[in-house]
């Protein structure tokens, strides 16, 4: 995305889906029902593998929900909202999410492909978002999957 | 009003819906899949040495501009300014009523 993501507003993701550290297990007895599981991760294996600016990007800047790892956003409106504001919303988030990824298939998982997807709802339109990165020299790639 | 003219003011379609229920089925098989690469990833492997950081920590890109350079000794309190005015003026100054 280069130098055009700076103009993009800060994500105000609708929904969004990742993964969840089970600091919590933890710090908090009463929140003891939650396992290991593949969307609860264990941070202190995080914290070994990752230095802490790498755990401040793939939490995406929500560090009170022990949130990380995004994989999938989706972002909404009525018909009388702005479908400029969702896109803009959209690739913020994507943004994040392909941070995170970055990090995940170079610290992690080689194997882990970097592949932001999303869905923009705007009344009753809904659109499949999709990134990846760009190994050709255009800026922007479009492609329109056929009806 | 017949059902024919509801389907058309909603722009509903059947077909889609079976596209769209589809589509969130295949994301949430993606997901899963991602998921389970980067759980298996994060607790069955050991972190190595060799794994190479795409967000350099601060030390790898800050230079320190406080680098003395080679050779040259600089004293302790060389950024100590001068004001003109000596110990004993300043406890005239401050101390004494």
């Amino acid at each position: 995305m280069g130098q055009f993501s700076r103009d993009l507003t800060s994500p105000n993701p609708d929904i969004v889906f990742g993964s969840r550290l089970n600091r919590a297990l933890l710090v908090d007895e009463l929140k003891d029902n939650i396992k290991i599981s593949n969307f609860s991760l264990d941070h202190r294996r995080l914290e070994e593998m990752l230095n802490i600016t790498e755990l401040l990007e793939v939490a995406c800047g929500v560090t009170e929900d022990l949130f990380c790892f995004p994989t999938f956003v989706v972002e909404r409106t009525s018909d009388s909202g702005s479908l400029h504001a969702v896109e803009n919303q959209l690739l913020g988030a994507f943004r994040c999410i392909f941070e995170a990824q970055k990090i995940a298939q170079s610290r992690v998982n080689k194997d882990l492909p970097i592949l932001p997807l999303g869905i923009t709802n705007v009344g009753n339109w809904i659109s499949l978002w999709a990134g990846w990165p760009n190994s050709s020299d255009e800026d922007v790639a479009s492609i329109v999957l056929p009806h | 009003m017949n059902a024919a003219h509801i389907t058309d003011y909603h722009l509903f379609r059947v077909e889609n819906c079976i596209e769209f229920a589809s589509l969130t089925v295949r994301v949430v098989m993606w997901m899963r899949e991602y998921q389970e690469k980067l759980f298996n990833g994060i607790h069955k492997n050991p972190a190595t040495s060799n794994m190479v950081s795409t967000v350099p920590a601060k030390r790898d890109y800050e230079t320190d501009e406080d680098d003395d350079v080679e050779g040259q000794i600089r004293p302790k309190r060389a950024n100590t300014k001068n004001i003109g005015i000596s110990e004993a003026e300043l406890f005239r100054l401050y101390l004494v009523p």
